[in-house]
């Protein structure tokens, strides 16, 4: 597959959205544009609505105004070509890995049986398909989600906070694979998390919301994405600063500073 | 597999041992009963062993009624599950079909339902095997509708939400992911429901006694043998019924194993 297309093919359209839950608004005219293969990272403080926006890019949630296009179509209910990774409960733990990787599939067209198994090679889940989920590590879980997505050959894969449940080096790899299959398989990924390193390996850009209502605060060009070799740069970590700054200009501290003792 | 042997070994052990514990301790009232007792009230108490001596004696007796009772049981939560589950499942996942048929719930749960017998006989027939099956119904549906429906409400979200996005419809919704989720919270719910069930198949064996004699039920051969004053007949009985629910728990615990697997995975 090689590099992905970063052409200004737009491939997610979102403009002026709006989403209120009764008398709450959780997202305020919110705009963004992701180009076809090119990847987004969605980072902003908790219960913003960053989830609500995924859910709403999968076609689960109807917003209550704007408009939302996925490859110039508009998005009204869930589609086969876009995938949707929850972060700990999205995998059924009645389903072995194989039904997992499955669901929803239609396993009797003809290459979808071929193209399961290839991921589930792919991923190293060979020979664990009739484990449980219960019977998997945090990482390997992880990987049947991403299977699944790839079984599914979806044109653009939105995760929400993925990793945010495993231990730090298994994160780093499990970041590593999501990065290789980015690049190989050409989709357009859209993630949400709370990490800010994660979101500047992953997103070549990063939008910064508000708190809620969710209005985007700003759109941090990241063009250094890309490599395994990326978080030990110094563009990196410049990069990481400019994002935390932003953030910290949204959420109040949370340790109140301590006056100094009177002597 | 030599593991879930030693499992399946400590398991039976562990019944036996309870039930010897049992039959210890009512061995030990007994002899309390006839120390301490005039010998004509001390009679209400035998001792396991004088019950236990009825069953060779009465064995096809006792196997008639045993098979009544077990029968109208079956049928009974047979019946409580089909029509109860699935309705449980749709209340509880069906936010506006929850709020509008949850006071419908909560107010017929608590009514005992002995007070509905005349309507059950008007409906069923007087003492038929129909009237004695509805009145096990009505007695389990309720508690297997509030299992089913509260299992199906507090499933996490993100799995209904997961198989919307991998395009399951709303009728495979039901089939992969909120039937198998709320599973272990309707065999809870059966478990519980044995007991009332137990209960009220001998409440309606003893109610009314009409129609065949040889299968009228435990409850008809306890009531008939109190009248006689036949303590270990009815202390054999109670042994035959403490059976039935043993092997039914059994039963149980085996599907439960069987169908949720994934729950008992190391």
């Amino acid at each position: 597959m090689g590099e992905p297309r970063h052409a200004a093919e737009t491939m997610i359209e979102v403009e002026d959205l709006q989403l209120r839950y009764a008398d709450e608004r959780v997202l305020d005219g919110l705009s963004l544009r992701v180009p076809r293969g090119g990847s987004l990272a969605i980072i902003g403080p908790s219960g913003c609505g960053k989830s609500s926006l995924l859910c709403i890019l999968a076609g689960l949630i109807q917003p209550t105004g704007g408009r939302v296009r996925i490859g110039g179509e508009p998005v009204e209910r869930p589609r086969p070509d876009v995938a949707l990774i929850l972060q700990e409960t999205g995998l059924l733990p009645w389903k072995t890995v194989w039904q997992n990787a499955t669901l929803g599939l239609p396993l009797r067209q003809a290459g979808v049986l071929k193209r399961v198994k290839r991921a589930l090679r792919d991923l190293g889940l060979e020979g664990l398909e009739r484990r449980y989920p219960a019977q998997l590590s945090g990482g390997e879980k992880k990987r049947v989600s991403l299977a699944r997505a790839l079984a599914q050959d979806a044109r653009v894969l939105l995760m929400d906070e993925p990793l945010a449940a495993l231990d730090a080096l298994t994160k780093e790899h499990t970041q590593n694979l999501v990065l290789k299959l980015w690049k190989r398989h050409g989709f357009t990924l859209v993630l949400v998390t709370h990490d800010i390193e994660e979101a500047v390996f992953l997103g070549q850009r990063i939008a910064v919301l508000s708190p809620r209502p969710a209005r985007l605060v700003a759109l941090v060009e990241n063009p250094g994405v890309g490599t395994e070799d990326y978080r030990q740069s110094e563009a990196f970590f410049a990069k990481v600063r400019e994002v935390r700054a932003l953030l910290q200009l949204q959420e109040p501290p949370l340790v109140p500073r301590l006056r100094a003792p009177s002597k | 597999m030599r593991r879930a042997g030693r499992e399946v070994g400590k398991r039976t052990l562990a019944y036996a041992l309870s039930v010897l514990a049992l039959l210890g301790l009512w061995q030990l009232l007994s002899w309390l009963f006839q120390l301490t007792l005039d010998p004509r009230m001390a009679r209400v108490l035998p001792g396991p062993l004088e019950a236990l001596m009825v069953f060779p004696a009465h064995w096809r007796e006792i196997g008639n009624h045993l098979l009544g009772t077990a029968a109208r049981l079956l049928v009974g939560l047979a019946i409580s599950l089909l029509l109860a589950v699935p309705l449980g499942l749709v209340i509880g996942h069906e936010p506006a079909l929850r709020r509008l048929l949850s006071p419908f719930i909560y107010t017929t749960y608590p009514i005992p339902k002995v007070v509905f017998w005349p309507i059950l006989f008007v409906l069923l027939g007087v003492g038929s095997e129909l009237s004695k099956i509805g009145f096990v119904v009505l007695v389990v549906f309720f508690q297997l509708l509030v299992s089913a429906r509260d299992a199906a409400a507090n499933l996490p979200r993100d799995y209904v939400l997961s198989a919307l996005a991998a395009g399951l419809s709303r009728v495979q919704i039901y089939w992969h992911v909120v039937l198998p989720g709320a599973l272990p919270a309707v065999f809870t719910g059966l478990r519980i429901s044995l007991g009332l069930g137990i209960f009220a198949v001998y409440i309606a064996e003893t109610a009314v006694r009409l129609g065949a004699r040889r299968y009228a039920g435990l409850g008809s051969y306890i009531n008939d043998s109190f009248g006689l004053f036949r303590f270990e007949s009815v202390f054999a009985g109670i042994l035959a019924i403490g059976l039935l629910g043993l092997a039914l728990y059994g039963l149980i615990e085996l599907l439960e194993r069987w169908l949720c697997r994934w729950k008992y995975l190391r």
